[in-house]
Protein backbone atom coordinates (compact mmCIF):
# COMPACT_ATOMS: atom_id res chain seq x y z
CA UNK A 1 0.00 0.00 0.00
CA UNK A 2 1.64 3.08 -0.58
CA UNK A 3 1.50 6.64 0.91
CA UNK A 4 -0.85 8.52 -1.02
CA UNK A 5 -3.26 5.10 -0.50
CA UNK A 6 -2.73 5.08 2.93
CA UNK A 7 -3.93 8.72 3.58
CA UNK A 8 -6.72 8.55 1.07
CA UNK A 9 -7.84 5.56 3.26
CA UNK A 10 -6.92 7.36 6.27
CA UNK A 11 -9.44 10.29 5.05
CA UNK A 12 -12.08 7.86 4.22
CA UNK A 13 -12.55 6.15 7.70
CA UNK A 14 -12.35 9.55 9.44
CA UNK A 15 -14.73 10.76 7.22
CA UNK A 16 -16.59 7.63 7.70
CA UNK A 17 -16.44 7.85 11.20
CA UNK A 18 -18.04 11.63 11.72
CA UNK A 19 -20.60 10.60 9.64
CA UNK A 20 -21.84 7.48 11.44
CA UNK A 21 -21.80 10.04 14.55
CA UNK A 22 -23.68 12.92 12.56
CA UNK A 23 -26.44 10.34 11.75
CA UNK A 24 -26.29 8.46 14.78
CA UNK A 25 -26.94 11.63 17.24
CA UNK A 26 -29.20 13.55 14.70
CA UNK A 27 -31.31 10.14 14.99
CA UNK A 28 -31.15 9.91 18.10
CA UNK A 29 -32.27 13.51 18.79
CA UNK A 30 -35.43 13.04 16.60
CA UNK A 31 -36.44 10.08 17.88
CA UNK A 32 -36.53 10.99 21.65
CA UNK A 33 -38.40 14.33 20.66
CA UNK A 34 -40.91 12.18 19.19
CA UNK A 35 -40.26 8.90 21.63
CA UNK A 36 -40.04 10.35 24.66
CA UNK A 37 -43.67 11.92 24.58
CA UNK A 38 -45.13 9.03 23.19
CA UNK A 39 -43.81 7.11 25.62
CA UNK A 40 -45.06 9.11 28.40
CA UNK A 41 -48.44 9.12 27.12
CA UNK A 42 -48.43 5.49 26.85
CA UNK A 43 -47.42 4.99 30.53
CA UNK A 44 -49.78 7.69 31.55
CA UNK A 45 -53.03 6.41 29.78
CA UNK A 46 -52.67 2.59 31.22
CA UNK A 47 -55.85 1.95 33.05
CA UNK A 48 -53.77 2.23 36.15
CA UNK A 49 -52.19 5.50 34.85
CA UNK A 50 -52.54 9.09 36.23
CA UNK A 51 -54.85 9.84 32.71
CA UNK A 52 -56.41 6.52 32.16
CA UNK A 53 -57.03 6.15 28.73
CA UNK A 54 -57.19 2.30 27.87
CA UNK A 55 -58.57 2.98 24.38
CA UNK A 56 -55.60 5.25 23.46
CA UNK A 57 -53.12 3.25 25.39
CA UNK A 58 -53.93 -0.12 23.21
CA UNK A 59 -53.71 1.67 19.95
CA UNK A 60 -50.18 3.15 20.85
CA UNK A 61 -49.30 -0.12 22.50
CA UNK A 62 -50.19 -1.83 18.75
CA UNK A 63 -48.39 1.11 16.95
CA UNK A 64 -45.30 0.81 18.91
CA UNK A 65 -45.39 -3.03 18.32
CA UNK A 66 -45.82 -3.03 14.63
CA UNK A 67 -43.65 -1.10 13.71
CA UNK A 68 -40.49 -2.75 16.43
CA UNK A 69 -41.35 -5.55 14.60
CA UNK A 70 -40.25 -4.61 10.66
CA UNK A 71 -36.46 -5.51 10.43
CA UNK A 72 -34.77 -2.38 10.19
CA UNK A 73 -33.23 -3.52 6.64
CA UNK A 74 -37.18 -3.71 5.62
CA UNK A 75 -38.21 -0.28 6.82
CA UNK A 76 -35.34 0.84 5.56
CA UNK A 77 -36.36 0.03 1.92
CA UNK A 78 -39.63 0.73 2.46
CA UNK A 79 -39.19 4.48 3.58
CA UNK A 80 -37.02 5.35 0.51
CA UNK A 81 -40.10 7.34 -1.16
CA UNK A 82 -40.90 9.41 2.24
CA UNK A 83 -36.79 10.12 2.91
CA UNK A 84 -37.16 11.26 -0.98
CA UNK A 85 -40.01 13.60 0.38
CA UNK A 86 -38.76 14.78 2.96
CA UNK A 87 -34.62 15.20 2.21
CA UNK A 88 -34.73 14.72 -1.88
CA UNK A 89 -32.37 12.35 -1.85
CA UNK A 90 -32.59 8.89 -0.56
CA UNK A 91 -28.39 8.57 -0.11
CA UNK A 92 -26.02 10.01 2.36
CA UNK A 93 -26.12 10.37 5.75
CA UNK A 94 -28.81 12.72 5.98
CA UNK A 95 -31.24 10.91 3.66
CA UNK A 96 -30.28 7.88 6.44
CA UNK A 97 -31.15 9.84 9.50
CA UNK A 98 -35.05 9.62 8.45
CA UNK A 99 -35.59 5.97 8.50
CA UNK A 100 -33.14 5.89 11.67
CA UNK A 101 -35.06 8.14 13.34
CA UNK A 102 -38.50 6.11 12.75
CA UNK A 103 -36.88 2.78 12.97
CA UNK A 104 -36.06 4.17 16.49
CA UNK A 105 -39.48 6.23 17.86
CA UNK A 106 -41.30 2.90 18.99
CA UNK A 107 -37.97 1.42 20.02
CA UNK A 108 -37.45 4.94 22.52
CA UNK A 109 -41.14 4.82 23.46
CA UNK A 110 -40.57 1.32 25.27
CA UNK A 111 -37.48 2.00 27.06
CA UNK A 112 -39.20 5.01 27.95
CA UNK A 113 -41.88 3.17 29.10
CA UNK A 114 -39.86 1.18 31.04
CA UNK A 115 -37.96 3.43 32.75
CA UNK A 116 -41.31 5.39 34.09
CA UNK A 117 -42.77 2.80 35.18
CA UNK A 118 -39.98 2.06 37.95
CA UNK A 119 -40.96 4.66 39.84
CA UNK A 120 -42.87 3.49 42.63
CA UNK A 121 -46.24 4.18 42.52
CA UNK A 122 -46.65 5.32 45.82
CA UNK A 123 -44.23 8.51 44.67
CA UNK A 124 -47.17 9.64 42.04
CA UNK A 125 -49.99 9.05 44.87
CA UNK A 126 -47.91 11.06 47.25
CA UNK A 127 -47.61 13.82 44.67
CA UNK A 128 -51.54 13.48 43.94
CA UNK A 129 -52.32 14.01 47.49
CA UNK A 130 -50.67 17.04 47.66
CA UNK A 131 -52.77 18.58 44.47
CA UNK A 132 -50.34 17.94 41.54
CA UNK A 133 -51.62 18.08 38.18
CA UNK A 134 -50.88 15.49 36.28
CA UNK A 135 -48.74 17.42 33.52
CA UNK A 136 -46.70 18.71 36.80
CA UNK A 137 -46.48 15.36 38.18
CA UNK A 138 -45.13 14.25 34.75
CA UNK A 139 -42.62 16.86 34.52
CA UNK A 140 -41.40 17.14 38.31
CA UNK A 141 -42.04 13.76 39.80
CA UNK A 142 -41.90 11.03 37.03
CA UNK A 143 -39.33 12.23 34.43
CA UNK A 144 -36.57 13.56 37.09
CA UNK A 145 -37.32 10.35 39.26
CA UNK A 146 -36.41 7.86 36.45
CA UNK A 147 -33.81 10.29 34.79
CA UNK A 148 -30.84 7.77 35.80
CA UNK A 149 -32.97 4.95 33.69
CA UNK A 150 -33.96 7.30 31.08
CA UNK A 151 -29.77 8.17 30.53
CA UNK A 152 -29.23 4.48 30.55
CA UNK A 153 -32.07 4.15 27.57
CA UNK A 154 -30.74 6.75 25.51
CA UNK A 155 -27.00 5.23 25.45
CA UNK A 156 -28.37 2.00 24.78
CA UNK A 157 -30.84 4.15 21.90
CA UNK A 158 -27.55 5.79 20.78
CA UNK A 159 -25.50 2.61 20.41
CA UNK A 160 -28.61 0.28 18.80
CA UNK A 161 -28.66 3.20 16.21
CA UNK A 162 -24.95 2.50 15.30
CA UNK A 163 -25.79 -0.85 14.52
CA UNK A 164 -28.84 0.64 11.85
CA UNK A 165 -27.16 3.04 10.80
CA UNK A 166 -24.43 0.20 9.64
CA UNK A 167 -27.21 -1.33 7.22
CA UNK A 168 -28.06 2.35 6.03
CA UNK A 169 -24.86 1.36 4.29
CA UNK A 170 -26.38 -0.93 2.23
CA UNK A 171 -28.43 1.74 0.76
CA UNK A 172 -25.25 3.71 0.45
CA UNK A 173 -26.51 5.83 3.61
CA UNK A 174 -22.74 6.85 4.49
CA UNK A 175 -20.72 6.14 7.44
CA UNK A 176 -18.47 3.49 8.64
CA UNK A 177 -21.69 0.70 7.47
CA UNK A 178 -21.20 1.72 3.80
CA UNK A 179 -17.50 1.74 3.88
CA UNK A 180 -17.42 -1.67 4.83
CA UNK A 181 -19.69 -2.95 3.16
CA UNK A 182 -18.07 -1.15 -0.07
CA UNK A 183 -14.41 -2.17 0.64
CA UNK A 184 -14.77 -4.70 3.10
CA UNK A 185 -17.65 -6.86 1.15
CA UNK A 186 -17.80 -5.87 -2.45
CA UNK A 187 -13.89 -5.82 -2.80
CA UNK A 188 -12.76 -7.84 -0.17
CA UNK A 189 -10.88 -5.60 1.62
CA UNK A 190 -10.13 -6.58 4.52
CA UNK A 191 -7.69 -4.76 6.75
CA UNK A 192 -10.84 -1.41 5.72
CA UNK A 193 -13.39 -4.08 7.50
CA UNK A 194 -11.32 -4.48 10.45
CA UNK A 195 -10.63 -1.00 10.96
CA UNK A 196 -14.19 0.04 10.24
CA UNK A 197 -14.89 -2.90 13.00
CA UNK A 198 -11.93 -1.14 15.92
CA UNK A 199 -14.09 2.06 15.20
CA UNK A 200 -17.09 1.56 15.74
CA UNK A 201 -16.21 -0.74 19.26
CA UNK A 202 -14.56 2.44 19.72
CA UNK A 203 -17.61 5.08 19.95
CA UNK A 204 -19.93 1.96 21.31
CA UNK A 205 -17.20 2.29 23.84
CA UNK A 206 -17.10 5.78 24.55
CA UNK A 207 -20.96 6.32 23.90
CA UNK A 208 -21.63 3.54 27.02
CA UNK A 209 -19.27 4.99 29.43
CA UNK A 210 -20.80 8.15 29.19
CA UNK A 211 -24.25 7.07 29.63
CA UNK A 212 -22.43 4.91 32.78
CA UNK A 213 -21.36 7.73 34.55
CA UNK A 214 -23.96 9.96 33.63
CA UNK A 215 -26.56 7.71 34.84
CA UNK A 216 -24.69 7.26 37.98
CA UNK A 217 -23.27 10.30 38.53
CA UNK A 218 -27.35 12.26 38.92
CA UNK A 219 -28.48 9.44 40.89
CA UNK A 220 -29.17 10.03 44.37
CA UNK A 221 -31.31 6.74 45.34
CA UNK A 222 -29.21 3.83 45.34
CA UNK A 223 -26.03 6.15 47.20
CA UNK B 1 -65.39 18.93 59.98
CA UNK B 2 -65.25 15.49 58.25
CA UNK B 3 -68.34 13.75 57.30
CA UNK B 4 -68.29 10.63 55.41
CA UNK B 5 -71.97 9.67 54.85
CA UNK B 6 -73.15 6.08 53.08
CA UNK B 7 -69.47 5.58 51.56
CA UNK B 8 -69.17 2.16 49.59
CA UNK B 9 -66.46 1.30 47.63
CA UNK B 10 -66.75 -1.77 45.24
CA UNK B 11 -63.88 -3.07 42.88
CA UNK B 12 -64.73 -4.26 39.88
CA UNK B 13 -62.60 -6.94 38.54
CA UNK B 14 -63.34 -9.78 35.95
CA UNK B 15 -63.17 -12.11 38.80
CA UNK B 16 -66.08 -10.55 40.38
CA UNK B 17 -66.45 -7.85 42.53
CA UNK B 18 -64.72 -6.77 45.79
CA UNK B 19 -66.88 -4.80 48.23
CA UNK B 20 -64.00 -2.64 49.71
CA UNK B 21 -66.00 -0.52 51.71
CA UNK B 22 -70.07 -1.02 53.17
CA UNK B 23 -72.11 2.27 54.07
CA UNK B 24 -69.62 3.42 56.29
CA UNK B 25 -70.36 6.57 58.17
CA UNK B 26 -67.83 8.13 59.98
CA UNK B 27 -67.56 12.02 61.82
CA UNK B 28 -64.40 13.19 62.64
CA UNK B 29 -64.36 17.08 64.61
CA UNK B 30 -62.15 19.92 63.92
CA UNK B 31 -58.96 19.69 66.08
CA UNK B 32 -59.24 16.31 67.24
CA UNK B 33 -57.13 12.97 66.69
CA UNK B 34 -59.40 10.34 64.98
CA UNK B 35 -57.90 6.57 64.42
CA UNK B 36 -59.29 4.46 62.23
CA UNK B 37 -57.77 0.83 63.68
CA UNK B 38 -58.39 -2.73 61.55
CA UNK B 39 -56.45 -5.78 60.15
CA UNK B 40 -54.99 -5.60 56.76
CA UNK B 41 -57.72 -6.25 54.66
CA UNK B 42 -60.41 -4.43 56.50
CA UNK B 43 -60.25 -1.81 53.95
CA UNK B 44 -58.97 1.47 56.51
CA UNK B 45 -56.47 2.19 53.17
CA UNK B 46 -59.26 2.70 50.72
CA UNK B 47 -61.44 4.29 53.64
CA UNK B 48 -58.63 7.28 54.09
CA UNK B 49 -58.15 7.28 50.38
CA UNK B 50 -61.71 8.04 49.92
CA UNK B 51 -60.99 10.97 52.05
CA UNK B 52 -58.76 12.90 49.68
CA UNK B 53 -60.22 11.27 47.06
CA UNK B 54 -56.97 9.31 45.94
CA UNK B 55 -59.97 6.89 45.47
CA UNK B 56 -63.24 7.68 43.74
CA UNK B 57 -66.07 5.98 46.24
CA UNK B 58 -68.65 4.22 44.36
CA UNK B 59 -71.70 5.12 46.65
CA UNK B 60 -72.18 7.83 48.91
CA UNK B 61 -70.77 11.15 50.13
CA UNK B 62 -67.62 12.53 51.88
CA UNK B 63 -68.10 15.96 52.91
CA UNK B 64 -65.00 18.23 54.18
CA UNK B 65 -66.43 21.06 56.04
CA UNK B 66 -69.43 20.75 55.06
CA UNK B 67 -68.86 20.27 51.10
CA UNK B 68 -69.69 17.44 49.21
CA UNK B 69 -66.01 16.71 47.39
CA UNK B 70 -66.84 13.44 45.59
CA UNK B 71 -69.13 16.82 43.08
CA UNK B 72 -65.98 18.57 42.73
CA UNK B 73 -64.21 19.54 39.32
CA UNK B 74 -60.51 18.36 38.62
CA UNK B 75 -59.57 21.34 39.06
CA UNK B 76 -61.19 22.04 42.41
CA UNK B 77 -60.38 19.02 44.10
CA UNK B 78 -56.97 19.64 43.29
CA UNK B 79 -56.79 22.88 44.83
CA UNK B 80 -58.86 21.05 47.75
CA UNK B 81 -56.16 18.42 48.13
CA UNK B 82 -53.75 21.21 48.91
CA UNK B 83 -55.32 21.55 52.33
CA UNK B 84 -55.18 18.09 53.11
CA UNK B 85 -51.66 16.94 54.26
CA UNK B 86 -51.07 13.23 53.49
CA UNK B 87 -48.37 11.17 54.96
CA UNK B 88 -47.83 7.20 54.05
CA UNK B 89 -45.88 3.95 55.38
CA UNK B 90 -43.73 4.20 52.95
CA UNK B 91 -42.82 7.85 52.94
CA UNK B 92 -42.68 8.29 49.59
CA UNK B 93 -40.44 10.91 49.36
CA UNK B 94 -38.88 11.86 46.16
CA UNK B 95 -35.56 10.35 45.76
CA UNK B 96 -33.49 12.14 43.43
CA UNK B 97 -34.07 15.57 45.25
CA UNK B 98 -32.87 17.09 48.73
CA UNK B 99 -34.73 17.07 52.27
CA UNK B 100 -34.99 20.62 50.73
CA UNK B 101 -36.86 20.18 47.38
CA UNK B 102 -38.75 17.75 48.77
CA UNK B 103 -40.68 19.96 51.51
CA UNK B 104 -40.43 22.81 48.58
CA UNK B 105 -42.66 20.28 46.23
CA UNK B 106 -45.71 20.97 47.34
CA UNK B 107 -45.02 24.68 47.47
CA UNK B 108 -44.07 24.70 43.55
CA UNK B 109 -47.22 23.01 42.97
CA UNK B 110 -49.32 25.69 44.43
CA UNK B 111 -47.50 27.94 42.52
CA UNK B 112 -45.68 29.66 45.66
CA UNK B 113 -43.29 32.28 44.61
CA UNK B 114 -39.50 31.53 45.09
CA UNK B 115 -38.78 33.54 48.01
CA UNK B 116 -41.99 32.30 50.80
CA UNK B 117 -41.06 28.56 49.66
CA UNK B 118 -37.45 29.74 51.02
CA UNK B 119 -38.66 30.66 54.03
CA UNK B 120 -41.81 28.23 54.34
CA UNK B 121 -38.90 25.35 54.06
CA UNK B 122 -36.75 26.48 56.47
CA UNK B 123 -39.57 27.17 59.36
CA UNK B 124 -40.69 23.06 58.25
CA UNK B 125 -37.27 22.08 58.82
CA UNK B 126 -37.23 23.82 62.26
CA UNK B 127 -40.76 22.25 63.64
CA UNK B 128 -39.77 18.58 62.34
CA UNK B 129 -35.68 18.94 64.12
CA UNK B 130 -34.16 18.25 60.37
CA UNK B 131 -32.21 21.59 59.94
CA UNK B 132 -29.50 20.20 59.39
CA UNK B 133 -30.15 17.97 56.63
CA UNK B 134 -31.69 20.10 54.51
CA UNK B 135 -29.29 19.44 51.70
CA UNK B 136 -29.41 15.03 52.57
CA UNK B 137 -30.85 12.83 49.93
CA UNK B 138 -33.56 10.51 51.48
CA UNK B 139 -31.55 7.62 51.03
CA UNK B 140 -28.72 8.81 53.39
CA UNK B 141 -31.63 9.29 56.38
CA UNK B 142 -32.96 6.70 58.72
CA UNK B 143 -36.33 5.86 58.35
CA UNK B 144 -37.57 8.21 61.16
CA UNK B 145 -35.39 10.97 59.56
CA UNK B 146 -37.62 10.43 56.19
CA UNK B 147 -40.82 10.32 58.03
CA UNK B 148 -40.22 13.93 59.36
CA UNK B 149 -39.20 15.16 55.96
CA UNK B 150 -42.68 13.64 55.09
CA UNK B 151 -44.68 15.31 57.82
CA UNK B 152 -42.80 18.77 56.86
CA UNK B 153 -44.21 17.96 53.26
CA UNK B 154 -47.43 16.94 54.29
CA UNK B 155 -47.51 20.55 56.49
CA UNK B 156 -45.91 22.95 53.47
CA UNK B 157 -49.36 24.33 52.56
CA UNK B 158 -50.95 24.66 56.08
CA UNK B 159 -53.94 22.07 55.73
CA UNK B 160 -56.46 21.66 57.66
CA UNK B 161 -55.98 18.33 58.03
CA UNK B 162 -53.48 15.65 57.90
CA UNK B 163 -54.25 12.03 57.12
CA UNK B 164 -51.95 9.45 58.25
CA UNK B 165 -51.86 5.91 56.07
CA UNK B 166 -50.23 3.83 58.47
CA UNK B 167 -47.32 6.56 59.46
CA UNK B 168 -45.45 4.26 61.82
CA UNK B 169 -45.96 0.90 60.60
CA UNK B 170 -42.37 0.60 59.23
CA UNK B 171 -40.82 1.68 61.98
CA UNK B 172 -39.10 0.98 65.09
CA UNK B 173 -40.93 1.39 68.17
CA UNK B 174 -38.86 3.77 69.51
CA UNK B 175 -38.77 5.70 66.96
CA UNK B 176 -42.35 5.16 66.33
CA UNK B 177 -43.19 6.90 69.68
CA UNK B 178 -40.93 10.06 68.30
CA UNK B 179 -43.09 10.12 65.50
CA UNK B 180 -46.48 10.18 67.28
CA UNK B 181 -44.90 12.57 69.72
CA UNK B 182 -44.42 15.22 66.68
CA UNK B 183 -47.90 14.15 65.38
CA UNK B 184 -49.75 15.20 68.87
CA UNK B 185 -47.42 18.34 69.08
CA UNK B 186 -48.61 19.42 65.76
CA UNK B 187 -51.94 18.75 66.53
CA UNK B 188 -51.72 20.86 69.89
CA UNK B 189 -49.74 23.45 68.39
CA UNK B 190 -51.71 24.25 65.41
CA UNK B 191 -54.93 22.48 66.10
CA UNK B 192 -54.95 20.14 63.29
CA UNK B 193 -56.97 18.17 62.74
CA UNK B 194 -55.49 14.36 61.97
CA UNK B 195 -56.63 11.07 60.57
CA UNK B 196 -54.92 7.96 60.83
CA UNK B 197 -55.01 4.35 60.37
CA UNK B 198 -53.46 1.99 61.75
CA UNK B 199 -53.27 -1.91 62.84
CA UNK B 200 -51.07 -1.33 65.87
CA UNK B 201 -53.63 -0.74 68.71
CA UNK B 202 -50.46 1.12 70.67
CA UNK B 203 -50.67 3.99 68.09
CA UNK B 204 -54.23 4.58 68.66
CA UNK B 205 -53.37 4.69 72.76
CA UNK B 206 -51.01 6.96 72.20
CA UNK B 207 -52.46 9.95 70.40
CA UNK B 208 -56.19 9.39 69.33
CA UNK B 209 -58.88 11.08 70.86
CA UNK B 210 -61.57 8.93 68.83
CA UNK B 211 -61.29 6.21 67.40
CA UNK B 212 -63.18 4.20 64.56
CA UNK B 213 -62.89 0.17 64.58
CA UNK B 214 -63.52 -1.07 60.67
CA UNK B 215 -63.52 -5.13 60.13
CA UNK B 216 -64.66 -6.50 56.35
CA UNK B 217 -65.55 -2.63 55.14
CA UNK B 218 -67.52 -2.25 57.46
CA UNK B 219 -67.22 0.50 60.97
CA UNK B 220 -68.18 -1.63 64.06
CA UNK B 221 -67.78 0.16 66.54
CA UNK B 222 -67.07 4.16 67.24
CA UNK B 223 -66.08 6.56 70.20
CA UNK B 224 -63.62 8.00 72.57
CA UNK B 225 -60.14 6.04 72.58
CA UNK B 226 -61.32 5.08 76.68
CA UNK B 227 -64.59 4.56 76.01
CA UNK B 228 -63.99 1.87 72.93
CA UNK B 229 -60.87 0.06 74.74
CA UNK B 230 -62.61 -0.15 77.90
CA UNK B 231 -65.48 -1.43 77.68
CA UNK B 232 -65.41 -2.83 74.08
CA UNK B 233 -68.94 -3.86 72.28
CA UNK B 234 -67.89 -6.84 70.07
CA UNK B 235 -65.46 -9.58 70.00
CA UNK B 236 -63.27 -7.85 67.16
CA UNK B 237 -62.84 -5.23 69.15
CA UNK B 238 -61.75 -6.61 72.05
CA UNK B 239 -59.55 -8.94 70.33
CA UNK B 240 -57.76 -5.78 68.97
CA UNK B 241 -58.11 -3.87 72.41
CA UNK B 242 -57.08 -6.24 74.92
CA UNK B 243 -53.59 -8.15 75.74
CA UNK B 244 -55.78 -11.15 76.12
CA UNK B 245 -54.36 -11.74 79.84
CA UNK B 246 -58.02 -11.77 81.23
CA UNK B 247 -59.97 -14.35 79.52
CA UNK B 248 -57.21 -16.91 80.16
CA UNK B 249 -57.66 -17.07 83.81
CA UNK B 250 -59.57 -20.21 84.42
CA UNK B 251 -62.38 -19.48 86.02
CA UNK B 252 -62.96 -22.61 88.46
CA UNK B 253 -58.93 -21.84 89.08
CA UNK B 254 -58.63 -21.20 93.18
CA UNK B 255 -55.88 -19.51 93.64
CA UNK B 256 -55.57 -18.61 97.52
CA UNK B 257 -58.24 -18.72 100.11
CA UNK B 258 -59.18 -20.38 102.80
CA UNK B 259 -62.18 -23.43 102.62
CA UNK B 260 -64.59 -21.28 105.17
CA UNK B 261 -63.87 -18.19 102.69
CA UNK B 262 -66.61 -16.40 100.99
CA UNK B 263 -64.99 -15.69 97.66
CA UNK B 264 -65.37 -13.13 94.81
CA UNK B 265 -63.86 -12.13 91.33
CA UNK B 266 -64.07 -8.65 90.00
CA UNK B 267 -62.55 -7.03 87.36
CA UNK B 268 -62.26 -3.29 88.18
CA UNK B 269 -61.13 -0.69 85.40
CA UNK B 270 -60.92 2.48 86.20
CA UNK B 271 -59.34 5.72 84.56
CA UNK B 272 -58.22 9.55 85.17
CA UNK B 273 -58.63 10.89 88.38
CA UNK B 274 -59.54 7.05 90.27
CA UNK B 275 -56.74 5.57 89.20
CA UNK B 276 -54.71 7.80 91.02
CA UNK B 277 -56.23 7.03 94.64
CA UNK B 278 -55.02 4.14 96.45
CA UNK B 279 -58.73 2.81 96.69
CA UNK B 280 -57.80 -0.93 97.08
CA UNK B 281 -55.69 -0.62 100.51
CA UNK B 282 -58.13 1.50 101.43
CA UNK B 283 -61.21 -1.15 101.19
CA UNK B 284 -58.55 -4.07 102.83
CA UNK B 285 -58.04 -1.90 105.89
CA UNK B 286 -61.51 -0.89 105.88
CA UNK B 287 -63.53 -3.85 105.54
CA UNK B 288 -60.88 -6.87 106.55
CA UNK B 289 -61.04 -8.29 103.67
CA UNK B 290 -58.52 -10.34 101.63
CA UNK B 291 -57.64 -8.81 97.82
CA UNK B 292 -55.65 -11.07 95.97
CA UNK B 293 -54.34 -9.25 92.48
CA UNK B 294 -54.90 -12.27 89.76
CA UNK B 295 -54.27 -9.55 86.78
CA UNK B 296 -53.12 -5.67 86.00
CA UNK B 297 -52.44 -3.52 83.85
CA UNK B 298 -52.24 0.25 83.47
CA UNK B 299 -52.20 1.74 80.34
CA UNK B 300 -52.12 5.62 79.13
CA UNK B 301 -54.37 6.32 76.47
CA UNK B 302 -53.17 9.87 75.09
CA UNK B 303 -53.02 11.63 78.60
CA UNK B 304 -55.68 9.81 80.29
CA UNK B 305 -54.39 6.95 82.46
CA UNK B 306 -56.24 4.00 82.59
CA UNK B 307 -56.22 0.57 84.01
CA UNK B 308 -57.38 -2.98 84.57
CA UNK B 309 -57.11 -5.12 87.49
CA UNK B 310 -58.57 -8.78 88.28
CA UNK B 311 -59.41 -8.84 91.82
CA UNK B 312 -60.08 -12.05 94.22
CA UNK B 313 -61.78 -10.83 97.37
CA UNK B 314 -62.40 -13.32 99.85
CA UNK B 315 -63.51 -13.29 103.50
CA UNK B 316 -66.66 -12.77 105.31
CA UNK B 317 -69.60 -12.86 103.12
CA UNK B 318 -70.81 -9.52 104.00
CA UNK B 319 -67.70 -8.24 104.81
CA UNK B 320 -66.79 -9.24 100.71
CA UNK B 321 -70.16 -7.78 99.89
CA UNK B 322 -69.66 -4.67 101.67
CA UNK B 323 -65.97 -4.31 99.86
CA UNK B 324 -67.87 -4.57 96.44
CA UNK B 325 -70.28 -2.00 97.11
CA UNK B 326 -67.60 0.39 98.25
CA UNK B 327 -65.87 -0.58 94.99
CA UNK B 328 -68.82 0.72 92.78
CA UNK B 329 -69.09 3.75 94.88
CA UNK B 330 -65.61 4.91 93.56
CA UNK B 331 -65.33 5.93 90.14
CA UNK B 332 -65.20 2.45 89.10
CA UNK B 333 -66.36 0.06 86.76
CA UNK B 334 -66.79 -3.35 88.58
CA UNK B 335 -67.66 -6.53 86.57
CA UNK B 336 -68.24 -9.30 88.42
CA UNK B 337 -66.30 -12.20 87.01
CA UNK B 338 -68.09 -15.13 89.52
Amino acid sequence: MTADVLIEYLEMLGQGTLETIYMTMASALFSYIFGLPLGVISVVSEPAGILPNPKLHNVLDKIINITRSIPFIILLIALLPLTRLIVGTTIGPTASIVPLTIAAIPFVARLVETALKEIDYGIIEAAQSMGATPWQIIRKVMIPETLPSLIMGASITTITLIGYSAMAGVCGGGGLGDLAIRYGYYRYEDDVMILTIILLVIIVQIIQSIGDYLSKRIDKKNK
Amino acid sequence: MISIEGLTKIYRSETGDVVALKNVNLKVSAGEVFGIIGSSGAGKSTLIRCINLLEKPTKGQVKIEGKDITKLSNRELMKLRRSLGMIFQHFNLLMQKTVNENIAFPLQVANVPRKQINERVKELLELVGLIDKADYYPSQLSGGQKQRVAIARALANNPKVLLCDEATSALDPITSKSILALLKDINKRFGLTIVLITHQIEVIKEICDRVAVIEKGQIIETGNVVDVLMHPKTTSTKNLVSSGLIDKIPPDMVLWGRKQDYQRRLKVSFSGEAAMKPVISYMVMEYQVYANILFADINYLKDTMVGELVLELSGERNAVEQSIRFLREQDLVIEELG
